[in-house]
């Protein structure tokens, strides 16, 4: 890096955070979604746990899609619906997850609610191999897969019986489209390997 | 600050963050520092290096050794410089890196095996320690083949390999450093030791004790061990140069704290002809790292665990702990016995095939029973193992598990490698192994530990209320639970009236020095302060009664009288003796000694056995491995939530695999903690309770001490992760077969290591 001064631009920028209109004077051009809703409008769910797109924690919905906050610039995300795992649209999933234990230390459990209620919506009825994919990029390092199968199943139950709408609008590029669930080999049972 | 906070959420006003200047080089000299470009970055409050820092330099658990900043040395790759406050952390990051360090870089010592003829990194040499333990005749006499040959013996040799894994919790490593005129310096961090904390950090700033208030968030962030001070004296140092708040957040590329430790095993089992061990010989090197860290400990339980649960007459185990230009390392999860369980367990398949009885056979053939001698660093001939020891019950739990079933799919994701780089199901095989670990429980180097607590109980609207005072900190493990579950039995308030909140005057109290077994030190302080407060509150009815409000005890919703005459519903008694406006205090304090107080007069040597069953799917081209499930049965002591010590032991089950298969020290952001397509299901077969209740005894300085068996404390979870890795191991093996002999077994099993592709 040269001897010159830093060059430090900033923007001022208005973003839609959980339905209410937030004014940010002089936000770093670089600053990502996740620093600014922390940082400069002190909501700690986002989490920051690795900055860098590999833990998940900082999940939040944008437009209504599950989204790493740490990758997206605060920039890109003006004009854009932004929901925090505060917002009451993940109450149900939040509930399922204390519910099922499936967060022992917290520090995931709001990034679990946000994939939750995200693969819910493209898939109400996900089997234990689609939620486990669904929630691969959360890395946990307190909990086990089968509790948060398990807390899937009770936010999907609560969603039935609350009437939530299904969003099919991008069911269909999703690896839970539409019927069979799930991609399948051709049936090689006449050459299987030995079974123990 | 009262509620449990994660340390990164907490913020001040006119706040600073701290970016650091690391090394490039895993050994170098420091010429020069030139911080004047980073000092004329905007929004730059201070630069420091090793000479602003006001007291002693250096910390470290057992060793003093590890700089707070590297001074004239750097000695692993990321070691802290010099430090950065400033009013963003991108400025800071920036300012950081304007720094201009003369480096002059050396050879770094990077293989252990060298350690001990290379020129030594530090002055007192870079053998850290050794140990030794034997009993019966010197196995060298048994170890010849040839005279073992003759003798009807078969001598199983076996070399094991393990890669350092870095630490890296799932919630980053921070603290936040508050200057407070007068009062000092606050440090609020999720530390498990705020005391020795406290005495570290003034001694490195050169402060009075008093000046110091180190006040534990109380929620970690799922990793049990935080340990590194230094980062706290970084956060303090800056926060009284600037005379502002500093936040320090360790980035995720550098390591947070130490991490478990890369380690090299080589056995040699000598079996007889009808599969009972002989004799069994040990050699375990541990890369400690640049800095001693807490290594000694760890190379010493793993030598007393080096041959597992089994009986052996003839024992030699040497063992040692090397410091090298590796990042520092330190505590493992899953204790000692979690470098040692994958290598002794294969060494018994080996055996067992070596007679042709089957691994599973020749273990039965020398299970360890109550009564058999184990290595103890205290007796150099061994001590024998306490009652119980149920390592049939623990076996039996997990052949009962119903296996799954056979093949996977159709869903392609349940092959080996889920999406992307999947199995197919003519070259998949499955395999089942069994393993079984063993921890102690009378770790010699145990340090003393201290812990208190206040519970305040109060009538509210939705009945009565109780708020726990204490510094235990939630790392994931269920801890606040415990303490929540400990109030509900001795006072009849359910979880959800029960706030667990930081003590009221932080900066005197927090006392606990409860670092390796916080359940048990801090969950028996909050049940003395709850019975002191039952005792204050029922006094009233106790002294109606006649008797002492001590022997008033809460049963089944009621209030039951020691000798069951009296008996009144809990929410009654609760009406009659806790009026509106009435608070209630009970204090409590626990302390436990060290250990070889604690067991110095004991004969017996308190072990803790679990036994793992993992099915495993392996891909015969791709490498890849799919832990299918892992059933699991263990002696849990004494469960007092059983949903929470489930949950403990499940998800060490789920880092075991990761620790066999995945996680390494390559990996530079990277987890490799199994993802949930890559965790097993996890069964847990049976957690047997086999520890009555801690007796109430009180030592001479009038403080209750704990009576061994260590009041029921067993490890938790510790078994999972110490098992699973061996059970996968011999899982694959029975897939597959044997690995090649001659060359050593490297672990994690990632595929470009697999030895059924490679061979």
């Amino acid at each position: 890096m040269s001897e010159s001064a830093v060059e430090w631009p900033t923007v001022g920028l208005t973003l839609r955070v959980d339905g209410h209109e937030y004014p940010v004077p002089r936000v770093w051009i670089g600053d990502s979604l996740l620093a600014v809703l922390r940082e400069r409008l002190d909501l700690d769910e986002p989490r920051d746990g690795c900055a860098v797109g590999e833990c998940g924690a900082c999940l939040v919905a944008v437009d209504g899609i599950p989204a790493a906050s740490c990758l997206l610039p605060a920039v890109a995300a003006v004009e854009r619906d932004v929901r925090t795992p505060r917002d009451p649209a993940f109450d149900i999933a939040r509930a399922a997850v204390t519910e099922a234990g499936a967060s022992p230390c917290g520090f995931c459990a709001p990034a679990l609610a946000i994939a939750i209620t995200g693969l819910l919506r493209r898939n109400p009825d996900p089997g234990p191999a689609a939620v486990r994919e669904a929630m691969a990029g959360i890395v946990c390092r307190c909990s086990e897969s089968d509790r948060w199968i398990e807390a899937v199943a009770l936010a999907a139950e609560a969603e039935a019986e609350a009437g939530v709408a299904i969003q099919h609008e991008y069911a269909e590029d999703s690896d839970t489209g539409p019927q069979p669930d799930y991609p399948e080999y051709p049936d090689y049972s006449d050459q299987a390997g030995d079974a123990p | 600050m009262t509620d449990p906070t994660f340390p990164a959420d907490l913020r001040a006003d006119g706040m600073l963050w701290m970016g650091a200047t690391r090394s490039p080089h895993a050994s170098a000299a420091i010429r020069g520092l030139d911080i004047r470009a980073a000092r004329a970055t905007p929004g730059v409050h201070a630069v420091l290096s090793a000479a602003d820092l006001p007291g002693y330099n250096f910390h470290g658990p057992r060793s003093i050794d590890q700089p707070v900043l590297a001074a004239d040395v750097a000695r692993y790759i990321g070691e802290p410089v010099a430090l950065v406050a400033a009013e963003h952390p991108a400025l800071a990051r920036a300012a950081a890196e304007r720094v201009r360090v003369v480096w002059d870089p050396l050879r770094p010592l990077l293989d252990p095996e060298q350690a001990s003829t290379a020129p030594p990194i530090h002055p007192d040499g870079n053998v850290l320690h050794t140990t030794t333990l034997v009993f019966g005749t010197e196995p060298g006499a048994l170890l010849d083949p040839d005279t073992a040959g003759v003798a009807g013996l078969k001598v199983v040799e076996g070399e094991y390999a393990f890669d350092a894994v870095p630490s890296r919790p799932g919630a980053p490593a921070a603290v936040i450093a508050v200057p407070n005129g007068e009062r000092g310096i606050e440090i609020y961090v999720a530390t498990l030791s705020p005391r020795g904390d406290r005495e570290v950090v003034a001694q490195c700033l050169g402060l009075p004790v008093e000046k110091v208030h180190v006040i534990p968030t109380r929620v970690g962030g799922a990793d049990t061990h935080r340990e590194d001070v230094g980062l706290q004296v970084q956060a303090a140092l800056l926060a009284l140069a600037t005379g502002r708040p500093v936040k320090a957040v360790v980035p995720r590329d550098v390591p947070a704290h130490s991490g478990r430790p890369a380690a090299r095993l080589r056995y040699k089992h000598v079996v007889a002809e009808d599969g009972s061990l002989v004799a069994v010989d040990a050699d375990i090197l541990l890369d400690g790292g640049a800095y001693a860290s807490t290594t000694v400990d760890v190379l010493d339980e793993a030598c007393r665990l080096a041959i597992g649960p089994y009986r052996a007459p003839n024992v030699r185990i040497t063992g040692r702990v090397v410091r090298t230009n590796n990042p520092p390392a330190g505590r493992v999860r899953g204790g000692g016995g979690a470098l040692t369980c994958a290598a002794y367990e294969a060494q018994m398949d080996a055996a067992g095939t070596a007679v042709g009885l089957g691994g599973l056979e020749v273990r039965l053939r020398n299970l360890l029973r109550p009564g058999d001698l184990v290595p103890d660093a205290g007796d150099p001939l061994g001590k024998p193992a306490a009652a119980p020891v149920p390592i049939p019950d623990c076996l039996h739990g997990v052949l009962d598990t119903p296996m799954p079933s056979f093949p996977p799919g159709p869903d392609i994701r349940e092959y080996p490698g889920t999406v992307g780089r999947t199995g197919e199901l003519t070259r998949i095989r499955r395999g089942v192994g069994v393993a079984i670990g063993m921890a102690d429980l009378s770790n010699p180097a145990q340090q003393g530990e201290y812990a208190t607590a206040v519970v305040l109980v109060s009538q509210t609207p939705a009945g009565p209320a109780a708020t726990v005072a204490c510094s235990a900190v939630e790392t994931g493990s269920g801890l606040h639970d415990l303490i929540r579950a400990t109030v509900e039995r001795t006072l009849g308030i359910p979880p959800e009236r029960v706030a667990v909140r930081a003590p009221e005057d932080p900066g005197s109290l927090p006392s606990s020095a409860a670092v390796t077994h916080p359940a048990w030190v801090h969950g028996s302080a909050v049940e003395a302060a709850a019975k002191q407060a039952r005792a204050k509150l029922f006094r009233p009815l106790a002294e109606h009664l006649g008797v002492d409000g001590g022997l008033l005890k809460v049963a089944d919703g009621h209030l039951v009288s020691h000798d069951d005459v009296f008996r009144q519903p809990l929410a009654e008694a609760y009406r009659r003796c806790l009026p509106p406006g009435r608070v209630v205090r009970g204090d409590g304090e626990f302390r436990m000694l060290t250990m070889p107080t604690l067991t110095g007069t004991s004969d017996a040597a308190n072990v803790a056995v679990g036994a793992v069953r993992a099915v495993v799917d392996v891909d015969t081209e791709l490498g890849l491995a799919n832990v299918v499930q892992i059933a699991i049965a263990q002696d849990a002591g004494r469960v007092v939530v059983r949903d929470r010590a489930e949950q403990r032991v499940a998800s060490g089950a789920v880092a075991g695999s990761g620790l066999v298969l995945s996680e390494g020290a390559d990996l530079p952001y990277g987890w490799g903690e199994p993802s949930p397509m890559d965790s097993p299901e996890v069964v847990v077969a049976a957690l047997l309770e086999t520890a009555a209740e801690a007796k109430d005894e009180i030592g001479p300085d009038g403080l209750p001490v704990a009576a061994p068996p260590l009041g029921g404390m067993k490890p938790v979870g510790d078994l999972a992760v110490m098992a699973t890795p061996a059970a996968v191991l011999a899982a694959i093996r029975d897939a597959v077969g044997d690995p090649r002999a001659g060359s050593p077994l490297r672990l994690p099993l990632r595929p470009d290591r697999a030895w059924w592709v490679l061979g």
